[in-house]
């Protein structure tokens, strides 16, 4: 059976959060009139993609996984840092295209599109820190922020672009979902760009799935907190321990229960290289590069 | 004839208070939009004798806005306060036609002399101009348009160095012989972008729009292809909150500069004769300083531009309907919204009921091999038989080469029926699990290194 990817997973669910954003924004846009301010209705209509996208992502490491206490956990940070950064965005966004304007003076149409996209790029840097957040990874929020704003920008791009250029729902839909896309893509994209390694699972029910080791602590065992091996025998709740340092990437096994081993051999640490297999109760993973 | 063309505008002016107390919208101020929701319009407002009427309360005022320019609706007026711009100032930017017909007479004749030219009334206009301007908190700026637009100085410069730059101003060259009057203004306004408050362009002209590129039929050197409409200008004009005076000073009037100068709030004047043209010059500025402001909360329904009015209840005074822009960064509503559109949350939870049951691994279901070659392609074997053989020949059951010059190897797995157990022989050393061996029971996960392709045993009863 073909088996789904990580960059597939997080790109479908960023375009399923800019999917579900749209029946609420198109409710709010025709409900303009109903607002006690303006003010009001700018930041409802710009909270509602970065809420909806960043909760669809915020969830995507725990689907990934398996892990749907981590995808709950993960789509509530995911809609706080999401609705913080629709505020943010949206009205750092505003700021901006009034400086804009002000520092380079001229036609209005580029400078606009231009300050729009920007803060829909801030958005994104917010959509993107959820994974971050939750798993309290610096790294993580750097990435995850880094790929936010790409696709953020990018997306926020066309969702301008179509929005000027057609004034009906469809476009808005479209622009949407692309930037949900777009924002997810990157997020992964980025992700993986910037990991250690990937360990790959060789044996029993999740043979062939691939982590990712994109933070500098990760703990595996069958416990809620880890990278789950909950359906293998022997894999205590936190079971072993990789930490990066400088590149390194070392194992360490934390029970010190004699279950840890690294090519055949028991051991409690050892640092890694690509190609090493390591066994840890009876799931076996090996290490490779991106 | 110019004489009383003048006349007539002054009057008309006059006109438009003479008929009862007469209100109009000068300007309007958007930049309080977003953030309190308010817009703030100058409003001139003027008795029978065209004197500026003072002493009015903000409760003998009414705001009313229009989504269509039709059905208005009252609005709350927040704010009001008289004769504001003396208090604040107002920005002045004087756009100053330059092209070659200003240096003739005011009667249309050529000339060799400096003070009979209409570029040298123009100059001494609006020296008096600034000259009224001491001790006020006005800003002024100078510009000249011909086939180029050149800022002189910025709004907001000494006014000694806006007089400077008066005397820097030459006649203008063969080439720059063309009347680039509506891209001139549209620069001239983007100019304003940096200002807030009260902000006025005054154009003067002798003539009518004379763009370079339809006549010469090549881009512009200053605007390249763009040709530059009336609408463009309102445009313009009203994004950036500016009101647009117009001065014909000469035989030839633009047909289209009037609707500009209305739709912005302003005014046009003529102007024969320097005594004449200052008067107009002061009579635009006592005419923005006598203005009121008033603060009004906008209703918040969407139209990309909405139509606002000022009326005095009682008096049937009524100002003509002044627009301005407010869209949002999300474009028009569905004018059809229909609560069908939730039903697109179907689709979203398809694609999770997808994510949540596609798999993202692949149980071994019977004995198998995954080779990835040194290219890194992969192949999947069955391992079914007997024995397996894994070497570089083709009749081998999975062939795997090392590069040319490198040794080959080959290995056997063997199946043990009886302890269902596979084992993997071979004569030479191969690695498993990165150690190596020559004979050894392969366990589900183990990783066989053979031929510079790396092979993973998997099997479904482990």
């Amino acid at each position: 059976m073909k088996i789904i990817g990580k960059n597939t997973i997080t790109g479908l669910l960023g375009l399923a959060g800019g999917l579900a954003s749209w029946p609420f924004l198109e409710l709010v846009l025709w409900k303009q009139g109903a607002f006690p301010s303006y003010l009001l209705f700018f930041l409802t209509a710009t909270v509602i993609p970065g809420l909806f996208i960043a909760m669809f992502l915020g969830a995507s490491e725990g689907v990934i996984g398996r892990n749907w206490s981590r995808a709950v956990k993960g789509a509530l940070i995911g809609l706080v840092s999401g609705t913080i950064g629709g505020l943010v965005g949206g009205l750092s966004g505003q700021i901006l295209l009034s400086r804009i304007l002000v520092w380079f003076p001229g036609r209005g149409d580029v400078l606009e599109t231009a300050a729009r996209t920007l803060a829909w790029a801030l958005v994104g840097i917010f959509i993107g820190l959820s994974d971050g957040i939750r798993s309290v990874s610096l790294r993580k929020i750097g990435v995850g922020a880094l790929g936010g704003m790409v696709g953020g920008s990018l997306g926020g791009f066309l969702l301008e672009m179509l929005s000027r250029s057609f004034a009906s729902s469809i476009p808005r839909l479209a622009g949407l979902v692309l930037m949900g896309l777009m924002i997810g893509v990157f997020y992964s994209l980025l992700d993986r760009k910037y990991s250690f390694g990937v360990l790959r699972v060789l044996n029993g029910s999740q043979a062939g799935k691939k982590y990712r080791i994109n933070q500098k602590k990760m703990d595996l065992g069958s416990g809620n907190r880890t990278i789950i091996f909950n359906d293998y025998e022997g894999v205590d709740d936190k079971e072993i321990e990789l930490r990066v340092d400088r590149g390194q990437i070392t194992v360490i096994d934390d029970k010190m229960n004699s279950k840890l081993f690294v090519n055949d051999k028991a051991t409690i640490k050892t640092t890694l290289k690509y190609g090493d297999v390591i066994k840890a109760g009876t799931v076996k993973m090996l290490l490779e590069a991106e | 004839m110019k004489k009383l063309i003048f006349i007539t505008s002054i009057w008309l002016l006059s006109f438009i208070s003479a008929a009862a107390e007469q209100i109009s919208i000068s300007g309007v101020d958007t930049s309080g939009l977003l953030f309190s929701g308010t817009v703030s319009l100058y409003v001139n407002i003027t008795d029978n004798q065209g004197e500026t009427v003072t002493d009015l309360r903000q409760e003998d005022l009414a705001v009313s806005e229009s989504l269509n320019g039709r059905d208005y609706t009252p609005v709350e007026i927040v704010n009001f306060s008289e004769e504001v711009n003396e208090d604040k100032g107002i920005s002045f930017l004087l756009l100053v036609d330059n092209s070659g017909s200003m240096y003739d007479r005011l009667d249309g004749k050529a000339t060799d002399k400096d003070e009979e030219r209409r570029i040298n009334s123009a100059v001494k206009a609006i020296y008096a101009l600034i000259q009224s301007m001491q001790g006020s908190e006005d800003k002024t700026g100078i510009a000249l348009f011909n086939t180029f637009y050149k800022e002189l100085a910025p709004v907001g410069s000494n006014r000694n160095s806006v007089i400077e730059a008066m005397q820097m101003i030459e006649k203008p060259g063969k080439d720059e012989s063309f009347t680039e009057l509506n891209a001139a203004v549209i620069s001239a306004a983007g100019k304003f972008t940096r200002e807030r408050g009260r902000k006025i362009i005054i154009v003067l002209s002798d003539g009518e729009n004379y763009p370079y590129k339809p006549v010469r039929g090549e881009d512009s050197p200053q605007f390249g292809s763009s040709l530059y409409s009336t609408d463009d200008m309102i445009r313009e004009l009203k994004r950036n909150s500016t009101t647009l005076y117009g001065i014909n000073f000469g035989t030839t009037r633009d047909r289209d500069l009037e609707k500009a100068v209305i739709s912005s709030g302003g005014f046009l004047f003529e102007a024969g004769t320097r005594e004449e043209l200052e008067a107009v010059y002061k009579t635009i500025r006592e005419r923005i300083l006598s203005e009121y402001l008033i603060e009004y909360r906008s209703g918040t329904e969407y139209a990309e531009q909405k139509y606002v009015k000022a009326e005095i209840p009682g008096s049937g005074a009524a100002s003509g309907p002044a627009f301005y822009f407010s869209g949002s960064i999300f474009g028009k509503p569905s004018e059809n919204f229909s609560w069908f559109y939730f039903a697109s949350l179907a689709l979203v939870f398809m694609v999770v009921v997808y994510l949540v049951l596609k798999k993202q691994s692949a149980p071994a279901e019977k004995a198998e091999l995954e080779v990835t070659d040194f290219s890194g392609a992969t192949q999947m074997f069955v391992v079914d038989g007997q024995k397996t053989v894994i070497g570089s020949s083709d009749s081998n059951d999975v062939t795997v080469v090392n590069g040319a010059g490198q040794s080959q190897s080959e290995a056997t797995i063997i199946f043990d029926e009886k302890k269902s157990v596979y084992t993997v022989v071979s004569d030479s050393e191969v690695m498993v699990n990165n150690n190596p061996v020559k004979t050894r029971v392969l366990e589900a996960g183990d990783v066989i290194n053979i031929n510079g392709a790396t092979i993973i045993f998997n099997d479904k009863d482990q």
